[in-house]
């Protein structure tokens, strides 16, 4: 595993903002890190990457420990905090290359790396532009080809789509995916559900500082089914919630949506007991457990309450 | 190559690194030329005035010295304003402007980002000095004080430059806010002034100066030297001091890099 983290907790004067988080991750994985406002995002990143030490727990970021080893941390991840600048009176060819000089690349390798970090962000046309005079999207793409500069094993992006159009957020999130293709592991965090999803192999959902879900719980998915019946679709509803194999029973579209609970291998049975109250079955159709679903019980809300 | 020489070559180029991007920063920042636009206005202004009061009843050589006392009192306090001013934008501006946080996590020495800034926030108040430089040496045209002299001034006003940037970019390391790191920096500078002044005048009523010498407080004092720039031979004061008011400058600008640097060693964000 090249990240770990164990027992993690912090609080912000006496008021707990994580509590007891622990997770593991292996290398060339893309996390996405989701939950409502002040769920203990930005802290859980601030903590991944030593700017923030925790009260408790602990992390280890390809065996360094983030609390004894800072500097030596720093060499092996890059950090998109949320809401970062670049130097306004810059150009985008010197803004990379003060990350290339930091990260201690040197004469014509130096000139290599900056070539090929304005090729990935696509900006070579714009190497001389003063970095603001970009766009917002393109100031975050060169921000996070900057933070690549030292090859970081691990990169931690906090919210970095917030606040772009559909194109930028679509290139960044390739851009995204791109670098885990290369082994690297990723942390993005974001409040768009769908595009976590769509870059994501492992979600953790953060509510109240505390994780409730990781990795492990989407293994144990729960089986979603979807039911159209002919009749009161309340009563259907209150007849399927009230079946032992169910775990939640909700509306949408006129049919049902039917969590079944963690190991009921498929809904025969609330199927069955509908048709037992006179209710015609129309349609039975297994359904993705989507994180927009995982994440309205995590925070304990309906998919239509969500929307 | 050891471990200790690579360790060090890393901090000298991430130094350079930290340099090279403040300097170019400094460059193109409005106040990188707003500062000394001013202050050469200021100062050509207020040499004017005297010059023109002075020129109608004096000679050549009273010009000369009102020109170069000119420069050194509006200096003195333009140093005593701007270098902190300078100073206190260096680490509060980043932190303002929401670049440090990726500076902080990229991998570069917490000792070169303190050392590349002061030394640019320094070299910059030089510039300060160099600006008024051709209105110094006006004053030698009029038969003013000696070229020694003024050397002399300029290299006091290059020490209390120094130390009056690294108390700035030390004041910096505490604050988000680049203008309330500004008046708390200048506030320092204004209040350092003062109480020397006033703790050194104080010990006036109770010491004769010319048995106990010059009260120690008064070495910390930044405009020290101005009392033997106008009073010719200093020699109210005894030999030695002048060494020991550099070195109360001297321990002031170590202690507030010393100080910049532990902040900034321990700094998250």
């Amino acid at each position: 595993m090249i990240v770990e983290v164990s027992g993690l907790s912090h609080q912000y004067r006496a008021q707990p903002v994580l509590h007891q988080v622990s997770f593991s991750v292996p290398e060339g994985r893309v996390v996405g890190l989701v939950g409502p406002n002040a769920a203990g995002k930005t802290t859980l990143m601030r903590a991944l990457v030593g700017q923030l030490v925790p009260t408790a727990g602990s992390i280890r970021i390809l065996g360094r420990d983030v609390r004894r080893e800072p500097k030596s941390l720093r060499e092996v991840v890059g950090y998109l905090p949320e809401r970062a600048e670049v130097y306004p009176e810059l150009c985008v060819w010197e803004y990379l290359d003060l990350f290339a000089a930091i990260a201690g690349h040197r004469g014509p390798e130096r000139r290599k790396r900056i070539d090929a970090a304005l090729q990935s962000a696509g900006m070579t046309a714009r190497a001389e532009a003063a970095t603001r005079e970009l766009s917002k999207g393109l100031r975050q793409r060169l921000a996070l080809a900057a933070i690549l500069m030292h090859d970081p094993a691990v990169v931690v992006l906090d919210e970095p789509t917030d606040g772009l159009d559909p194109e930028s957020r679509q290139s960044l999130l390739n851009e995204i995916r791109r670098l885990a293709n290369e082994g690297r592991t990723v942390f993005l965090s974001s409040h768009v559900l769908a595009e976590v999803e769509q870059v994501a192999q492992t979600t953790l959902i953060l509510v109240n500082g505390q994780l409730r879900a990781n990795e492990a719980s989407e293994t144990e998915t729960q089986p979603v089914y979807g039911l159209r019946v002919r009749g009161d679709l309340g009563s259907a509803a209150a007849t399927v919630s009230a079946h032992a194999d169910v775990a939640e029973c909700t509306t949408a579209d006129g049919g049902l949506i039917v969590t079944l609970k963690a190991g009921v291998a498929d809904a025969a049975g609330p199927a069955a007991a509908l048709v037992a109250c006179g209710f015609a079955l129309v349609e039975l159709s297994e359904q993705k457990d989507s994180l927009r679903r995982r994440f309205a019980r995590a925070v304990g809300r309906t998919v239509e309450e969500l929307s | 190559m050891s471990q200790s020489t690579r360790s060090v070559a890393a901090i000298q180029s991430d130094i350079l690194a930290i340099f090279t991007k403040e300097f170019r920063s400094m460059l193109r920042e409005r106040r990188g030329w707003m500062i000394p636009v001013i202050y050469v206005l200021v100062l050509g202004s207020v040499a004017g005035l005297f010059l023109i009061t002075v020129g109608e009843q004096g000679s050549d050589s009273q010009l000369g010295q009102v020109l170069a006392g000119v420069v050194a009192v509006v200096q003195t306090l333009a140093l005593v304003t701007f270098a902190p001013l300078v100073g206190a934008a260096s680490i509060a501006g980043e932190r303002e402007r929401g670049t440090f946080s990726v500076l902080l996590s990229a991998p570069v020495d917490r000792l070169a980002i303190g050392i590349g800034k002061s030394m640019v926030a320094v070299l910059y108040c030089m510039v300060l000095l160099t600006a008024s430089l051709p209105v110094a040496a006006m004053s030698l045209l009029f038969g003013g004080p000696d070229i020694g002299a003024l050397a002399g001034l300029y290299f006091s006003h290059a020490v209390l430059g120094t130390t009056m940037t690294l108390i700035g970019v030390a004041v910096s390391t505490l604050f988000r806010r680049t203008w309330t790191a500004a008046f708390v920096a200048i506030g320092t500078t204004a209040a350092l002034t003062i109480l020397t002044l006033a703790l050194g005048a104080l010990s006036l009523d109770s010491n004769s100066w010319d048995e106990k010498g010059v009260p120690f407080v008064l070495y910390f004092n930044p405009g020290f030297f101005l009392p033997l720039f106008f009073d010719g031979d200093g020699s109210w004061i005894k030999p030695g001091a002048w060494f020991l008011h550099y070195a109360a400058m001297g321990s002031m600008a170590l202690a507030s890099l010393g100080y910049a640097l532990y902040r900034l060693s321990r700094a998250r964000d």
